[in-house]
């Protein structure tokens, strides 16, 4: 009962300071730990699937929605002359990379999401249907929450850099 | 206190902050996220009463995590739509502060 008391306690102060926060990139990265602590307490509770789902709905594509929005609002007062930094033509590259891996990979990719063929049966007796061949899925997913935390730590860079230059002035 | 409680009254309580959260904040994404918080509120009573335990091994009832996964993805849905918004309103108005938005003409 302990670890449910500790992990509740947790969630709650997550989702105050996300409220509380006056600076919005901390806020929406307080509320992303929310999400995965309150992912944690629904595997906790017997409820697995729906842990991934937070998590990866939540503390992945809700955090990323949250991120883009507050970034559009920053663009509008910055310049928009910059070239491309080092980092961007990075991610440029990486994201070709893995797009022509998973077109080299496709046949196979599509070989392994293909539904099995299955007879007359009851979800009460395979509950697990709903479930199989998800990993495309979750592996797409998974990429989402890379692509989040690079651009949470875009962001951090982004503003360190900022603190920085008007210590420096 | 048993598991019932205590997860009722987290539950009540993300509700109250997203409440708190939709009637004092003036920033629109401060406000999105009290609405999204409520959701996790609701979506945790919705867990919490088909939580079944068994010599003190946690399950939850299929119906339940069905129900919950559906309101996931309507929650997610509800918050890109929210936020459009309120990208438009700050490409109209320049500030997420909806004390500005008195003016509402497009």
């Amino acid at each position: 009962m302990i670890e449910h008391i500790v992990m509740i306690a947790f969630m709650i102060g997550l989702f105050i300071l996300s409220i509380e926060f006056r600076n919005l990139l901390r806020a929406i990265l307080s509320f992303a730990g929310g999400n995965v602590v309150l992912s944690a307490i629904l595997y906790l509770l017997g409820a697995p699937y729906l842990a991934v789902f937070q998590l990866l709905i939540y503390a992945g594509a809700v955090t990323i929605l949250f991120l883009v929005t507050i970034h559009v609002g920053e663009e509008r007062e910055e310049a928009r002359d910059t070239i491309f930094t080092k980092l961007q033509i990075l991610s440029i590259i990486f994201a070709v990379l893995l797009i022509a891996i998973l077109l080299i990979h496709s046949p196979r990719i599509i070989e392994g999401v293909k539904a099995p063929l299955l007879g007359l049966m009851s979800f009460e007796e395979h509950p697990e249907f709903l479930w199989v061949n998800r990993w495309l899925d979750l592996l797409i997913q998974a990429f989402i929450i890379l692509v989040a935390v690079a651009s949470i730590s875009a962001q951090l860079m982004k503003e360190r850099r900022e603190e920085r230059e008007v210590k420096g002035k | 206190m048993n598991v019932y409680e205590l997860y009722l009254g987290a539950s009540i309580i993300l509700i109250v902050l997203g409440l708190y959260a939709l009637i004092s904040k003036r920033n629109l994404i401060k406000i999105i996220l009290g609405l999204e918080i409520m959701t996790l509120g609701v979506n945790l009573a919705i867990i919490t009463m088909g939580v079944r335990v068994f010599k003190e091994v946690y399950k939850v009832d299929a119906l339940a995590q069905s129900m919950v996964a559906i309101s996931m993805a309507v929650g997610a849905a509800v918050a890109a739509l929210a936020l459009s918004i309120a990208m438009n309103i700050y490409r109209h108005y320049g500030t997420f502060d909806i004390r500005k938005l008195r003016r509402l003409r497009w």
